[in-house]
C-alpha cells in the first residue's frame, strides 16, 4: 500500500508546487517547472507501473510476505519511537528528554537495568559533557523546565 | 604547481592533523565493523562538527573516517560471514572459508594489506588525474556545468538505484526541495509557505543528519539484536602470511586496483560493484577458478583491493566536476559546502595544495587503518557484539543534538527527524536517498548555471558541441546497460 502512497503523496506535493510557481515571475519559475513536470511525468508511470504490480500479485499469489520484509505494524512502530524523542526533547529538553528516552526505550527492550542506567548517563554525558560544556552549545531546557522556572 | 603538490601533501604530516584523522579513523572502523552502519552515517554525525573547523582539518577527520569504514568492514565479512558494509560483500565468499579452515589471520592478513595497498593505488591515480584535468575542466562554461550537473544527477539516480524511473524521481524531488527559500537571481521567496525558517530553504546538517543518519538507526531499531559473537583467533604469523600473499599475487593486485579506481570514477556506479567485477575478473583469469567461494587466496585479495581504491577513483569526478562518483562523495560534497569551498573548476584553480592534501589524506588514512586492524583486529572485532536496539538509539540521539548544536535552533530537529522518515520510507521502497541529496546540493548551482547559459547564449546554449557531446555521453552511459540487452536479445532472435 505504502508503494503507492508515497509516490502519490510526492505527486500531490509536486503538483502544488508545479500550481504555486506558476504565480512567480519568469526568472523565479522557469527552472523549476522544467525540473518539476517530468518528475511529475515519471511520478505517473510508476503510480501505473505499482498500481500493475499489486494487482499482478494478488492474482498470481496469496502468499506471505517474503522474509526479512518489514511490515507496517514494524514500520510504524520505530516511526512511533523516533516521535517520541522528539516530543521528548520539546518537552523536557535536552539533557533529561534524551536519557529519558534511552531509558525507556531500552526496559520496553528488555535491557537489564544496569546496562539501562549505562546508556542513560552515558547520553548525559555526551550532551552535556561534551556538547553543553566542551562545545558550548547552549541546551534547550524544554517547555516544562521553562515553564517551572516561570 | 609543484609547490602547491608538496605543499599539500606535507601538510598532512602535521601533528594536529595527523591526530584528528587518527581520531576519524578510529570512528570510521567502528562504524565499518557494524552491519548496517557505514561511512556514510558517520559523515552525515560528524558533518555538524566542522562547522567553523579549518578545512584540511576538517577533511582529515571526515575522509579519515569515510575511507576506514570499508577497512572495518572486511574484518566482519572474514571472522563473522556478515560484511560490515555493502561493497566487503564479495570478501566473505572466500574470507569465511577461510577462517573455517583456520586461516582468519593470512585472510584478515591480505585483506588489511590489500586496503592499504589498495587506499594508495587509488590514491596515486587521483593525484596524477588532477594535473591532466585540470586545463579540460576549466575550459568548460556554464552550459556544460550545468549539462554536468545534471548529468551527475541522472547517472547516480540511474546507476546507484534499482530502478531508473525511482532514481530519477528522487533526483528531481532533491532538487524540488533545493527550490525552496531565497533565489539569487530573481530576489524571491519561493516555496516558503510564509515561514521564516525556510527562508533560506532546507538547512544542509538537518538534511545530512535525516537522510543518512535517521534510516540506519531505525534499522538497528527494528532489527535489535547483536549479530554475532567472534570466535576465531589470529596470530601474528598468519597475519604476515597473508601480507606476503600480496606481493604474491602482485599482478592481481594492480589489475583489481585499477579495476576499482576506473569503476569509481564512473559518476553513480560506486564500490558495490568494483568489488563484484574485480572478484569476477580474478575468478575468470585464474588457474583454478573452481577454488574460488572455498577459500581461496585470490578471492579475498581481489575485492578487497579494489575496495580501497575505488575511494580514489570515485574523487576523481567529485574534486574536478563536482560530481560524486559513488554515494559517499554525494555526502562528502555537503562537507565541501560546510566548510565554503565548491568542488569543481574553482577548487581546482584556487585550492589546488587542500586538493593534494586530500590526496594525502585519503592515502595516509588506509594506511593508518589497515595498521589498527593488524594490531588491534581482535578487540575491534568485540564491537559487533553490541546490541543493535542500544545502538539504533543512540544514534538518533546523536542526530537530534547534531542537527540542533549548529544554529540552536529545535526547527533544525524537527526538520531532520520529517527528512529522516522521508529518507527511511525512500529506502524502504527502493528510491535513492543520495539522488535526492545530490539534487538539492547542486540545485542551486544548476540554476545559477542555467540562467547564466541563457543569459549569455538564448536556448541556443543547448546546441553548443560541447554541450551536444556531453549530453550524448551522458544518454550513453545511462542506457548503456539497455543498449547492450537489446543488442544480446536481437542476437539470440536472429
Amino acid at each position: 500500500m505504502l508503494r503507492i502512497i508515497f509516490p502519490s503523496a510526492v505527486l500531490a506535493i509536486l503538483i502544488t508546487l508545479i500550481i504555486i510557481s506558476l504565480g512567480y515571475r519568469y526568472t523565479a519559475r522557469l527552472f523549476p517547472l522544467l525540473v518539476m513536470s517530468p518528475v511529475v511525468a515519471l511520478l505517473v508511470v510508476q503510480i501505473f507501473m505499482e498500481f500493475r504490480t499489486k494487482a499482478k500479485q494478488e492474482m498470481v499469489c496469496k502468499e506471505d510476505k517474503p522474509a526479512g520484509e518489514v511490515t507496517l505494524g514494524k514500520y510504524l512502530r520505530s516511526q512511533a519511537w523516533v516521535a517520541a524523542l522528539l516530543l521528548l526533547i520539546y518537552l523536557l529538553g535536552f539533557v533529561v528528554g534524551p536519557s529519558l528516552f534511552v531509558l525507556i526505550y531500552l526496559r520496553v527492550h528488555g535491557m537489564k537495568w544496569l546496562t539501562t542506567m549505562i546508556c542513560a548517563v552515558t547520553v548525559i554525558v555526551i550532551v552535556y559533557g561534551a556538547f553543553g560544556s566542551l562545545f558550548e552549545v547552549y541546551l534547550y531546557k524544554g517547555l516544562l523546565f521553562s515553564y517551572m522556572e516561570g | 604547481m609543484l609547490t602547491d603538490i608538496l605543499n599539500g601533501f606535507l601538510s598532512v604530516f602535521d601533528p594536529m592533523i595527523m591526530a584528528v584523522m587518527f581520531g576519524g579513523v578510529l570512528v570510521g572502523l567502528t562504524l565499518g565493523i557494524l552491519p548496517g552502519l557505514s561511512g556514510i552515517t558517520g559523515l552525515a554525525i560528524l558533518i555538524p562538527l566542522v562547522f567553523g573547523m579549518e578545512k584540511t582539518l576538517a577533511f582529515a577527520l571526515l575522509l579519515g573516517m569515510y575511507s576506514a569504514g570499508p577497512v572495518g568492514g572486511s574484518l566482519t565479512a572474514i571472522l563473522l560471514n556478515v560484511p560490515g558494509t555493502g561493497p566487503n560483500a564479495a570478501t566473505l565468499l572466500d574470507g569465511f572459508p577461510m577462517t573455517q579452515q583456520g586461516h582468519a589471520g593470512r585472510a584478515l592478513g591480505i585483506s588489511f594489506t590489500a586496503s592499504a595497498l589498495g587506499g594508495v593505488f587509488g590514491g596515486v591515480v587521483l593525484a596524477l588525474c588532477i594535473p591532466i584535468l585540470r586545463p579540460i575542466v576549466m575550459a568548460f562554461g556554464s552550459p556544460e556545468c550545468l549539462i554536468i550537473v545534471l548529468m551527475g544527477i541522472a547517472y547516480i539516480g540511474v546507476l546507484a538505484s534499482g530502478s531508473p524511473i525511482k532514481g530519477l524521481i528522487s533526483g528531481g524531488l532533491g532538487l524540488a526541495i533545493s527550490f525552496i527559500g531565497y533565489q539569487q537571481v530573481s530576489g524571491l521567496m519561493r516555496f516558503t509557505f510564509g515561514s521564516v525558517y525556510l527562508f533560506d530553504g532546507v538547512r544542509l546538517v538537518p538534511m545530512t543528519l535525516g537522510l543518512f543518519g535517521i534510516p540506519p538507526a531505525i534499522d538497528l531499531i527494528i532489527t535489535g539484536a547483536a549479530i554475532a559473537k567472534v570466535t576465531a583467533k589470529a596470530t601474528a604469523s598468519d597475519l604476515i602470511e597473508g601480507c606476503k600473499d600480496i606481493f604474491r599475487h602482485w599482478r592481481l593486485f594492480l589489475r583489481s586496483s585499477g579495476i576499482g579506481t576506473l569503476i569509481g570514477i564512473i559518476p553513480g556506479v560506486g564500490g558495490d560493484v568494483a568489488i563484484w567485477v574485480a572478484y569476477g575478473s580474478a575468478k575468470q583469469t585464474s588457474k583454478h577458478p573452481e577454488k574460488f567461494g572455498t577459500g581461496c587466496v585470490e578471492g579475498v585479495l581481489a575485492p578487497e583491493s579494489s575496495n580501497n581504491a575505488k575511494e580514489g577513483g570515485s574523487m576523481v569526478p567529485t574534486l574536478a566536476f563536482g560530481i560524486p562518483g559513488s554515494a559517499g562523495m554525494a555526502v562528502l560534497l555537503g562537507g565541501f559546502l560546510v566548510v565554503g569551498l565548491t568542488p569543481g573548476p574553482l577548487l581546482l584553480r584556487d585550492h589546488l595544495d587542500f586538493v593534494f592534501s586530500l590526496v594525502g589524506i585519503l592515502i595516509v588514512s588506509s594506511v593508518i587503518a589497515s595498521a589498527i586492524l593488524f594490531l588491534a583486529s581482535a578487540q575491534l572485532a568485540r564491537i559487533v557484539s553490541v546490541r543493535g536496539d542500544i545502538i539504533g538509539p543512540m544514534i538518533l540521539i546523536l542526530v537530534a543534538i547534531g542537527a540542533y548544536a549548529r544554529a540552536a535552533n529545535l526547527l533544525d530537529v524537527s526538520s531532520a527527524f520529517i527528512i529522516g522518515v522521508l529518507g527511511y520510507t525512500m529506502r524502504r521502497l527502493g528510491y535513492s536517498c543520495p539522488a535526492l541529496f545530490l539534487g538539492y546540493i547542486l540545485g542551486e548551482m544548476g540554476e545559477t548555471y542555467f540562467y547564466l547559459s541563457l543569459e549569455a547564449y538564448g536556448w541556443l546554449f543547448l546546441i553548443r558541441p560541447m554541450v551536444l557531446l556531453l549530453i550524448l555521453i551522458g544518454i550513453f552511459g545511462l542506457s548503456y546497460k539497455w543498449i547492450g540487452a537489446l543488442f544480446s536479445r536481437v542476437k539470440r532472435t536472429s
